[in-house]
């Protein structure tokens, strides 16, 4: 990865949602989600696009110079992926609703795309099953990993492996363990960490990724969380070196009118130096919580003042509390496109002193710091 | 203000010139007398006596940029041509003054310089300047005018002459005198106005009015023209955006400001709901509300009564509402839409008026015509913002020319800034369409804009235009966005059509609209199903297209080849249907504009 850490902003069929060429200008985003589920209906377009001069697949969807990766599970929709009892491939939301695609297919949609990273498709053992099931469904995605790795050797697609199975740790290593053989291929480079999500304890997560590391630790892999790219996620997240994140949670929260306040992000060189730089702990992040205002709901948002005086973003030195509740309430949908800017800038803040604490090699001194101010 | 200055320059072997220079808002006049200048041809022309240059200063709307930007000023209301017959262009470093004059000149002087200055043609908004032209070009450096956002100025002046002049050369001192006189004398100028002009915005002061209008050029009853307005210039005819409740559909008034959009729309009916009057108020405006540095104008509600008529009651005293939003009920008085529009803070409002459908027939019609005159009244008394707001009263009378007659002649008498042609494009008939508009057009006066409510397809703008209209607005250009309907050259395109799946081209080739600069036909007939950001692409290159639309048929009328774009237009736009709809014909036979059958 280019960047660390890296901050893939989910997208539909390559747009970023509310967000015109002109609204990302100042946003300097880098890097793409593109959801396979997006352009399996558009295959032939997609061929037709490779005979177009001057016309690639970046162009056509304006991700030019972007870090475009690919994937099969998207996190804006409901159940992306669902197991499939052919062996040779899964279920995958589309446009006209689920449908059976071959990992054949999958690999052929990569080479069109061309992505800079692909994670291999995956299936994901439905809950509460047996040991069986749980295992075929991990040797299966270890399938198409392996066929990813041997189809794709020929491009310059970097591949990740996709690691289901929850937070049961047993899961984890099953899913782990049928992947290690990637290791010893030149296109792989990672993988994809699934089922970290928000409501689970920290402790559980720990625990699971603990799991994972443990099987792969002689190799020089790198990790991307995969989910809503929740805040306290992402901080967690760095302090056990994971170095990509899926990002949605600026959109998702954009789409339900809330506007995201991060805590200060400048600390003082001494408040940091009487911090340890040891891996954050699990409890150290227990009873969290990122702030936001609810345009919806909260009654201090009609006030006529930016949402954080102190953002530096185009809505925050452009509109007030108050014009953005109005919209709100007239349902208009500038609302949605505002507020995305507005928590898109807020991670795109974040994700610059990440990386400059990083190249300051103090990380975790300062992921404390700000967890104090939580 | 400064005013008035007189300046004796005694030139060095030349007699005295008299030199008069005046200030008023930003026009400054230099008046040359006595100037000792012959034709020694002797062919017919007038001597030159005196020479009179008028600019304006235009310190917002033209003037804006990083420090070191080059600006140029055009002159409109100048009175003299003058060109050299041939170019002498100074070193660099030495002083320049370069103006951009309009056809305008001529028709002072009735000089036969027309088919000289034709040889200049208008590329991109500047002059390219033939060989036989000579211009001086003025610098001032570190000029802070307009709150530092320039440090060098730059003005231009050509003169331009039918009087033959001998080759200019350096030992020409009467040239080179005479703009070293205007050098020196603005410079002086320019210090002075730097003092006055501190003010950010184009805030008209008290006692002075906040329209001005002015006609630049004309073909037969098309205008192109300029309508300065508190919050800046507005180049006419002119589209206006709708953002009805404060909010242009998915594009925010940042993308509006960068589509070159200086006056859009707000509906004082829904902002009275939402957020509300008193609150505008209490922010300072609708302006500042929504952050929007240009101008802004607001309908009084009367739509509302045709849009949500089955939710109103009108009686003589005002409209009774049933708020779609929440049942409840709302009384508008003219007095209450004029408060309300003084709340918003717009820069034109409109008058409350009685609005029935078009096609009605009958008393109620008559009715709702005198009532719109008795309410006119009602909204002047109540206005109390007459210093920086502009009240257009607005043209009722269906398509019944008796009473449209006699509502523009009841509101002639009233006169104010502007007037807007109501109750049409509800349904009436194409031919009773037109010739309503051209009724109101050539009776209203023509030293005022006229504002045509409501219409927006770009076919019936054009044709409207050419009728002597100056000012439009319509939801259509979103609203038909938001259903994959995009604006082209050769008529309307549905880009949710399968046919657009494998179209690799813009949605309008050459369109400089960030939808057609970053995306294919293809990709948003794809995205249009999944993402509403679809949706704000198409709108923002609808709305593109009207805006440049009127300005490229301003520009014809100011190039005199208005005829030529009209039968440009009309032809591309009716390829696919084969033939033009003889409505169109006929209106524009009767603007003077002949069209050419496919």
């Amino acid at each position: 990865m280019k960047k660390s850490p890296l901050f893939i902003y989910s997208t539909r069929i390559g747009a970023y949602y509310h967000l015109t060429p002109f609204n990302q200008q100042t946003l300097n985003l880098e890097t793409a989600l593109i959801s396979a589920g997006d352009f399996f209906h558009m295959e032939n377009t997609l061929k037709k696009l490779e005979s177009q001069p001057n016309m690639s697949f970046r162009k056509y969807i304006n991700q030019e110079k972007k870090t475009l990766y690919m994937s099969s599970i998207d996190n804006y929709k409901m159940k992306c992926v669902e197991r499939s009892s052919n062996y040779d491939g899964v279920k995958i939301t589309q446009l006209g609703g689920n449908k059976f695609i071959k990992n054949q297919q999958y690999n052929n949609l990569a080479r069109l795309i061309n992505p800079d990273i692909l994670v291999s498709l995956t299936e994901q053992s439905e809950i509460q099953t047996g040991y069986n099931s749980i295992k075929r469904s991990a040797q299966k995605s270890a399938k198409f990993l392996k066929e990813s790795l041997n189809e794709l050797k020929d491009t310059q697609i970097c591949i990740f492996g996709a690691i289901q199975g929850g937070l049961d740790i047993d899961q984890k290593i099953i899913a782990a363990e049928t992947q290690r053989f990637a290791a010893d291929y030149q296109n792989f480079k990672g993988l994809t960490l699934y089922g970290f999500n928000q409501e689970d304890s920290w402790r559980e997560k720990d625990m699971a990724i603990s799991a994972i590391q443990t099987v792969f630790h002689e190799y020089n892999l790198q990790y991307v969380l995969a989910g809503h790219g929740e805040i306290l996620s992402i901080l967690w997240g760095i302090s056990w070196g994971i170095k990509g994140f899926e990002i949605e949670e600026p959109f998702r929260f954009a789409q339900n009118h809330k506007a995201l306040l991060l805590p200060k992000l400048e600390a003082k060189k001494t408040e940091l130096q009487c911090l340890s730089g040891d891996r954050i702990n699990f409890y150290e992040l227990e009873g969290k919580k990122i702030r936001f205002v609810n345009f919806a709901v909260t009654s201090d948002s009609k006030e006529n003042v930016p949402i954080d005086p102190e953002c530096s973003c185009v809505v925050c030195r452009k509109h007030t509390k108050l014009y953005i509740s109005h919209l709100v309430e007239c349902k208009e949908m500038n609302s949605q496109v505002l507020l995305t800017i507005h928590n898109i800038h807020q991670y795109v803040q974040l994700q610059q002193k990440l990386e400059e604490m990083h190249n300051q090699q103090q990380l975790n001194q300062w992921i404390r710091w700000v967890l104090q101010q939580l | 203000m400064y005013n008035g200055m007189n300046m004796y320059h005694t030139l060095e072997n030349w007699q005295s010139i008299k030199c008069t220079i005046q200030v008023q808002q930003r026009t400054v006049s230099v008046m040359l007398q006595n100037l000792p200048f012959k034709d020694p041809n002797k062919k017919g022309n007038p001597n030159l006596e005196s020479l009179k240059v008028k600019f304006i200063l235009i310190p917002d709307t033209y003037i804006e940029g990083v420090v070191g930007q080059r600006i140029q000023l055009k002159v409109y209301e100048a009175d003299l041509c003058i060109r050299f017959p041939n170019v002498r262009y100074l070193s660099k470093g030495d002083p320049y003054v370069t103006f951009f004059l309009t056809e305008d000149m001529e028709r002072n002087y009735n000089w036969k310089i027309k088919k000289r200055l034709s040889n200049i043609q208008l590329v991109n908004d500047k002059f390219d300047l033939e060989n036989k032209s000579y211009c001086q070009k003025l610098q001032f450096n570190k000029l802070d005018l307009f709150k530092n956002q320039v440090s060098r100025l730059t003005l231009f002046i050509i003169f331009y002459t039918s009087v033959y002049f001998p080759i200019f050369s350096t030992q020409n001192i009467f040239f080179s005198n005479i703009f070293n006189l205007i050098y020196h004398l603005i410079q002086q100028i320019m210090q002075e106005l730097g003092d006055i002009e501190n003010q950010p915005h184009k805030k008209v002061k008290t006692n002075e009015t906040p329209l001005e209008f002015t006609v630049l050029a004309t073909h037969n009853f098309a205008r192109a023209s300029i309508m300065r307005l508190p919050h800046g210039e507005v180049l006419t005819p002119v589209y206006m955006p709708v953002g009805t409740k404060g909010a242009m559909k998915g594009v925010t008034y940042s993308e509006m400001d960068d589509l070159g959009c200086k006056l859009l729309l707000a509906n004082t009916y829904h902002l009275a709901y939402k957020p509300g009057g008193n609150l505008l108020e209490k922010v300072g405006g609708l302006h500042n509300f929504v952050n929007w540095k240009h101008n802004i104008l607001t309908d009084s509600g009367g739509f509302q009564m045709v849009s949500l008529s089955q939710l109103s009651e009108v009686t003589e005293e005002g409209v009774t509402f049933e708020s779609p939003y929440d049942k409840s009920t709302m009384h508008l008085r003219p007095e209450d839409s004029i408060h309300t529009q003084n709340q918003i803070g717009a820069d034109i409002i409109m008058a409350l008026d009685d609005v029935v459908r078009t096609t009605t027939v009958g008393p109620r019609m008559q009715e709702a015509s005198e009532r719109t005159t008795r309410w006119l009244d009602r909204d002047i008394a109540a206005h109390k913002r007459k210093h920086d707001q502009n009240l257009f009263p607005i043209v009722q009378g269906g398509i019944d020319p008796k009473l449209r007659e006699q509502s523009l002649n009841d509101l002639i008498q009233r006169e104010a800034n502007g007037y807007a042609i109501g109750g049409l494009a509800g349904g009436e008939d194409k031919v009773d369409f037109w010739k309503t508009v051209a009724q109101c057009t050539a009776t209203l006066p023509v030293n005022k804009p006229r504002y045509l409510m409501g219409v927006g397809y770009p076919v019936d703008v054009v044709v409207c235009s050419c009728l002597g209209v100056d000012m439009f607005d319509c939801v259509f250009s979103t609203r038909t966005a938001r259903f994959g309907t995009a604006f082209t050259d050769n008529g309307f395109l549905k880009l949710k059509n399968k046919e657009a799946a494998n179209v690799f081209e813009p949605i309008q080739k050459g369109c400089q609209c960030q939808a057609c600069k970053s995306y294919t036909q293809s990709y948003i007939h794809y995205l249009i199903a999944r993402e509403e950001v679809a949706c704000h692409l198409i709108s923002v290159h609808n709305l593109n297209y009207l805006i440049q639309l009127m300005l490229n048929l301003r520009q014809s009328i100011i190039d005199g080849k208005l005829i030529e774009f009209i039968n440009e237009f009309l032809k591309k736009w009716f390829k696919n249907e084969g033939q033009i709809p003889v409505w169109i014909i006929e209106a524009l036979e009767y603007a003077k504009i002949p069209v050419e059958q496919l």
